[in-house]
């Protein structure tokens, strides 16, 4: 642990939101004007930073992802009873798709026209048109995870053996297969790669071009969260209180040893880049603390630590502000504003 | 470690098709017990009971490249677990029932290998029910050349055996099923039952993978006599008097993990360590090992290194040799 000085957080010691339940997932509109939840009780939310908004029913059962549209204000949730809906900011049910199984994950096309999931065994295409006429795919195990490329072309979906590449709503044009089970995929921004953080506590990642690959192990638990920094140079992964930071810059992280941050003491719940800083990561983790971090090859890492006392389970950064939103276990969302540490960090 | 375990318990519930495991599912959900039970099975049974909860599982198997050739765990189940756990309302108790056909290793080694699971729930026990009637059929079944027989595995695996359907047997056939069981495995409890009723303190709370409650190994069960038939799964029970070294020790059991991993199914034992005043316990599954210090020797108890091995193609004099040589001179 850091004996430095570090930065306080400001912190609205008021929630914005209450469900019944553990948040599974959190996320900010693309505007960063509003935040949406996730709840293990069934319910979504939907607030504006003044706290003003709606918690609706949206799925029987746990309620397992939340992502806002890239492009306007809609919003997507999968549950555990199969479906992938697309709502309004009113709660209003705009389109949905049922399938056998319980939905992973989702994805916005970034052009903001779709949502990929995976439920059970299929991948799931919601038009937020309403229209319903995209073809879904089946596969040979669970879907686990979704990603898109940056402009939406291209479709990734992770299952145990493989992750396929799907274009247009074709069968998958292409297989990256490996023997392990991809909890989370990420492309990175540049297009060139798709990660993945697997349940056998490594990290894999191939060439989106040729298929070749890399495989970082040794984590000390199963990698569920991945992030790439907006160059496409560093790759981040948390392993329980472990963030390792990976320089894909040359020749590669081949070979190399990863950059690790440490400074949570329990299992971390989301790590991320800030957009306004993107320089910096933010980490948070279940022992209630939200952590910042500025990576350098040398020296000083860790910049703000800050202690929200709750119990953590989610985190999301806005796109367009300072501003992080966390959710606890309790069903909570509250807003963290770390817009004094940008300052600190510039200056 | 905190002194009073306050993880949720599992019992995992195996046996052959019709042998009576979704009786015995549903006569403990049916017992008036005060706890709030989920069941995690294949098919829906005729399950409809208040607080009970019951979900559909997949019995999807990934191997794990953790180094361990032989690891295997049930992503399904690391999933509806994770869900579970995460809820306000905890449950009391969870069940999980696998296919007639299962491989129990996976389900065994979920609770070993994923870190979120092993925090908040902890294995119980595995309780296989058998069909008096028709065990030995399942168990002499010729498989393929490399295919596991499940009823044999099934058993290897096992913490408490359920002889059912014995209104359906004589007494002679009876001992001859219980003498199979033991055959193949002579570390775990056995009871006989009709309808699977059974007395639920016997197969929920058994503790069976509690490192504190490490049974103590029976020797009667240990000796060669209950070699009946020619068959690859046994039972191997090593009992030495005497401190080990510990540096030659812990070279055995790297060795016993990487060597004879894939083979041993089960293990569990307790070590007297030289100069240590307490008991070693440890216990596995193939390649996956969990050991600790254990409470301290008592004033005047016979120091004796207990240990058992279920698995395939185990070579008693091997294992017994190798452990010896481990003893103090």
């Amino acid at each position: 642990m850091s004996s430095e000085v570090i930065n306080e957080l400001q912190f609205s010691t008021q929630p914005l939101c209450r469900t019944d339940d553990y948040v599974t997932s959190i996320d900010f509109s693309f505007d960063g004007r509003f935040v949406g939840s996730a709840s293990v009780s069934g319910e979504a939310s939907v607030h504006g930073l003044d706290a003003n908004g709606i918690v609706f029913a949206a799925h029987t059962g746990d309620t397992t992802r939340i992502r806002f549209s890239p492009t306007a204000h809609e919003l997507a949730t999968g549950g555990i009873d199969g479906a992938v809906r697309i709502w309004n900011l009113s709660g209003v049910l705009i389109a949905e798709e049922v399938r056998k199984g319980w939905c992973n994950d989702i994805a916005w096309r970034p052009t903001g026209v779709e949502v990929a999931g995976v439920v059970g065994r299929s991948v799931v295409r919601v038009l937020s048109n309403g229209f319903n006429g995209v073809k879904h795919q089946e596969l040979d195990a669970t879907g686990e995870c979704v990603g898109w490329d940056s402009d939406g072309r291209r479709l990734f979906v992770g299952a145990y053996g493989v992750v396929l590449m799907f274009q247009g709503d074709a069968r998958a044009i292409r297989e990256y297969p490996w023997k392990g089970a991809p909890l989370v995929v990420r492309i990175s921004p540049d297009d060139k790669w798709i990660a993945t953080g697997n349940q056998d506590s490594s990290l894999h990642c191939w060439k989106v071009s040729n298929g070749s690959d890399l495989q970082m192990t040794g984590f000390e638990t199963k990698v569920q969260h991945i992030a790439w920094n907006e160059s496409s140079r560093f790759l981040a992964n948390a392993s329980f209180n472990v963030i390792s930071l990976w320089d894909f810059s040359g020749k590669g992280p081949k070979g190399s040893r990863p950059i690790e941050l440490t400074g949570h003491t329990s299992r971390i719940v989301g790590i991320g880049y800030l957009k306004t800083a993107p320089e910096i990561l933010v980490s948070a983790a279940t022992d209630g603390t939200v952590c910042l971090w500025r990576p350098t090859a040398k020296g000083r890492s860790l910049i703000a630590r800050h202690d929200t006392h709750l119990p953590l389970s989610a985190l999301a950064i806005s796109p367009q502000s300072s501003t992080v939103a966390v959710g606890t276990d309790e069903g909570e969302v509250f807003l963290l504003d770390i817009a004094g540490i940008q300052q600190t960090v510039t200056t | 470690m905190p002194d009073v375990d306050t993880r949720v318990p599992v019992t995992v519930v195996t046996g052959f098709l019709g042998s009576g495991k979704t009786t015995l599912v549903n006569y403990i959900l049916s017992e008036d017990h005060g706890k709030r039970i989920a069941v995690i099975e294949n098919e829906f049974g005729e399950i409809g009971i208040d607080d009970a909860l019951v979900i559909d599982a997949e019995e999807e198997i990934f191997e794990m490249n953790n180094g361990c050739i032989c690891c295997t765990v049930r992503g399904d189940l690391i999933r509806i677990l994770g869900t579970l756990m995460k809820r306000r309302d905890k449950f009391d108790y969870i069940l999980v029932e696998t296919t007639g056909l299962a491989d129990p290793a996976p389900v065994a080694q979920t609770f070993f290998v994923d870190e979120e699971i092993r925090a908040q729930l902890r294995l119980d026990a595995i309780v296989t029910v058998v069909d008096a009637k028709h065990l030995a059929l399942h168990l002499f079944e010729e498989k393929e050349e490399g295919i596991e027989n499940e009823a044999v595995e099934q058993l290897a695996f096992a913490d408490r055996v359920l002889i059912n359907k014995i209104d359906l047997v004589s007494e002679q056939e009876l001992i001859q099923v219980e003498n199979q069981v033991r055959s193949i495995n002579a570390g775990a409890s056995l009871v006989r039952t009709q309808m699977s009723k059974v007395d639920l303190d016997w197969v929920l709370n058994a503790g069976a993978f509690d490192l504190s409650r490490i049974l103590e190994v029976d020797p009667e069960f240990l000796g060669d006599s209950e070699h009946q038939h020619d068959q690859s799964v046994t039972s191997v029970g090593i009992e030495a008097e005497g401190p080990v070294n510990l540096e030659k020790i812990n070279g055995w059991l790297g060795w016993l993990l990487v060597e004879k991993g894939v083979d041993i199914f089960r293990m569990k034992g307790i070590i007297n360590v030289e100069n240590s005043e307490n008991r070693f316990v440890f216990q596995g599954v193939h390649m996956l090992f969990d050991g600790q210090p254990d409470r301290a020797w008592k004033p005047g108890e016979r120091r004796v290194n207990n240990m058992i091995f279920i698995g395939r193609n185990l070579d008693r004099d091997e294992l017994d040799t190798r452990f010896r040589a481990c003893l103090v001179k």
